[in-house]
């Protein structure tokens, strides 16, 4: 194809909308790739998209991921396997990470991101006993030993 | 142009990331001895549970008090059968069940999953038995569709004689589970119908005799937006009132016209209908349909159809007629079954994309022109599509005749 054709058709200027993290950083999406967050598609709506837009309760450095994320998401003709090992490759982070992952998802309302993140934290959770689950989670608040034995019994279907 | 694409393995599941090991950094790092997850609201930890069966969430009832309840929260039932050895073994699953929905306390189901397949029999028998010729009760004539059972099912654990389909329970076994197993399910099933459930599944796969006949209320269920039942039976029904339905898929089943007929007529949503080892229908008619896939044969109605290794009826007239003027996807996939079956396709002018990666068997050596045609038959009809598969078998049945 000839670059005399392509410039006969000038491309539309991309829609650009900024986004402020907690910690003050700010990062430029396009409108298409923002439209993949329900919180952020309503703010476009109602045209509050104007200006930078603050997000309180995420930090930079998840901002940029879940921007990163969109983006790709929201190319075009990339194959459902290309992607899914992108996918992969994006979640595999620390479990801390995997979290403000989720609950960057979960403010943003972006289904894509938050099923990918849960659902790893749904395969560390599978198979496992309770106590390999709190070591791999921290979980310290456990039940007194007869506390335990009480919840076990009521449930006890479960643990044979 | 339109695109030819040659298959001979066709895969069309979306694939979810592979499970990726736990992190090895999370004991040595200091910043990781917050307890995050418990942290975490109980919308997402109900969303983390999705991905689990039932029987994982209950286990983290002990996880300390903050998870004592959470479990009960949970609108996603999923239960895996677990290898049974026995009836006695049936029996305390059942009683597992019972136990957890009584406790459960989402007011809506989205989900009830009972998955209880081939593999968990197989696996019971074969540690009881060990597998000795003797015990085993085999059904030779079905070699072939045990082989596609386990190369869909991908059992690669257990190496059978190729003659081997099934393992079966021992006779007064399964007395006892004809009698118990069909109210059990049917008591589950309307648990979950009575809490608006949209997702149902139910993979008896393996079972002998596909022994759980659906009960007539589940045809009334207009909250089910999904259904995959496998090795159910379908009874005479009246009216369907699936109102809100948009994918149905019916593994090994039997289906008469008029029973096809009715579901087709009372899903006006049905978006995607696939029939798989499925025999009995003739004619398969919908106008909402996007998507048929027919895998071995047997089904009509939608926007996509799958029929996947159609068995046709021997010694009557064999012909499966497919009117679906709004259908965009068509797949005929797997074994077709049956000497003298033959498809039919009314015009498919909304058509998009086609699949033809069935196979049948040839006896006769004077059957190859007859397929041949069959085959040339089905591409005059689907030549305007934009994105076709042609598998290896219709490919060099074209070639020969």
């Amino acid at each position: 194809m000839s670059s005399s054709s392509s410039s006969s058709l000038p491309p539309c200027p991309k829609k650009m909308i900024t986004l402020k993290s907690s910690d003050g950083e700010t990062f430029q999406i396009e409108e298409t790739a923002a439209l993949q967050s329900k919180t952020l598609e309503n703010m476009i709506d109602e045209n509050c998209a104007s200006t930078p837009i603050p997000l309180r309760s995420i930090n930079g450095k998840i901002l940029a991921k879940v921007v990163e994320f969109c983006n790709k998401h929201a190319e075009v003709g990339v194959d459902a396997e290309s992607l899914h090992a992108w996918d992969a490759e994006f979640v595999n982070v620390e479990y801390t990470t995997l979290f403000d992952y989720i609950l960057a998802a979960n403010f943003l309302e972006i289904p894509t991101l938050l099923d990918l993140a849960s659902g790893v934290v749904g395969d560390m959770i599978k198979g496992k006993t309770p106590d390999e689950i709190r070591k791999m989670f921290n979980i310290n608040d456990a039940f007194s030993p007869e506390e335990e034995e009480e919840v076990r019994r009521a449930n006890q279907w479960a643990f044979e | 142009m339109a695109k030819i694409e040659f298959s001979t393995n066709p895969t069309h599941l979306p694939k979810r990331p592979q499970p990726r090991p736990p992190p090895d950094s999370y004991q040595d790092e200091p910043r990781n001895s917050v307890d995050y997850i418990s942290q975490l609201p109980d919308a997402i930890i109900l969303l983390i549970f999705s991905f689990l069966t039932t029987k994982d969430t209950i286990k983290t009832s002990v996880l300390s008090k903050r998870w004592r309840s959470t479990w009960t929260a949970n609108p996603r039932i999923f239960f895996s059968m677990p290898s049974c050895h026995n009836s006695r073994m049936f029996q305390s699953f059942m009683t597992f069940v019972d136990a957890v929905l009584l406790r459960c306390t989402a007011i809506k189901v989205n989900s009830f999953l009972f998955d209880a397949p081939f593999t968990a029999l197989l696996e019971s028998n074969f540690l009881a038995w060990r597998l000795s010729a003797d015990a085993l009760n085999v059904l030779h004539n079905e070699t072939i569709r045990y082989n596609e059972m386990t190369r869909h099912n991908k059992i690669t654990r257990y190496r059978l004689a190729p003659s081997f389909r099934c393992v079966y329970l021992r006779s007064c076994e399964e007395v006892w589970l004809n009698s118990a197993v069909g109210p059990t399910i049917d008591k589950w099933l309307c648990y979950a119908t009575g809490h608006n459930v949209e997702e149902v599944l139910i993979n008896l796969l393996g079972w002998r005799h596909n022994i759980y006949v659906l009960p007539q209320f589940f045809f009334c269920c207009t909250t089910l937006v999904s259904i995959h039942v496998s090795h159910c039976c379908f009874p005479m029904i009246g009216v369907v009132y699936w109102s809100s339905l948009k994918r149905l898929h019916i593994e090994d089943a039997e289906l008469k016209d008029d029973t096809l007929m009715s579901i087709l007529n009372g899903s006006p949503v049905l978006e995607f209908l696939e029939l798989k080892h499925c025999l009995g229908f003739k004619h398969i008619e919908s106008r909402a349909l996007r998507e048929l896939v027919i895998n071995s044969h047997r089904f009509h109605h939608g926007q996509e159809l799958v029929i996947n290794s159609h068995r046709f009826h021997h010694g009557q007239e064999s012909i499966l007629k497919i009117s679906a003027p709004h259908l965009l996807k068509l797949h005929l996939l797997g074994l077709i079954q049956g000497r003298d079956g033959e498809f039919i396709l009314d015009e498919l002018p909304s058509l998009v994309e086609a699949e033809l990666t069935f196979n049948i068997e040839i006896f006769e050596l004077d059957k190859v022109k007859v397929y041949g045609d069959l085959v040339k038959g089905l591409l005059e009809r689907v030549h305007r599509v934009r994105r076709l598969g042609i598998g290896s078998w219709c490919l060099q049945d074209l070639y020969k005749s």
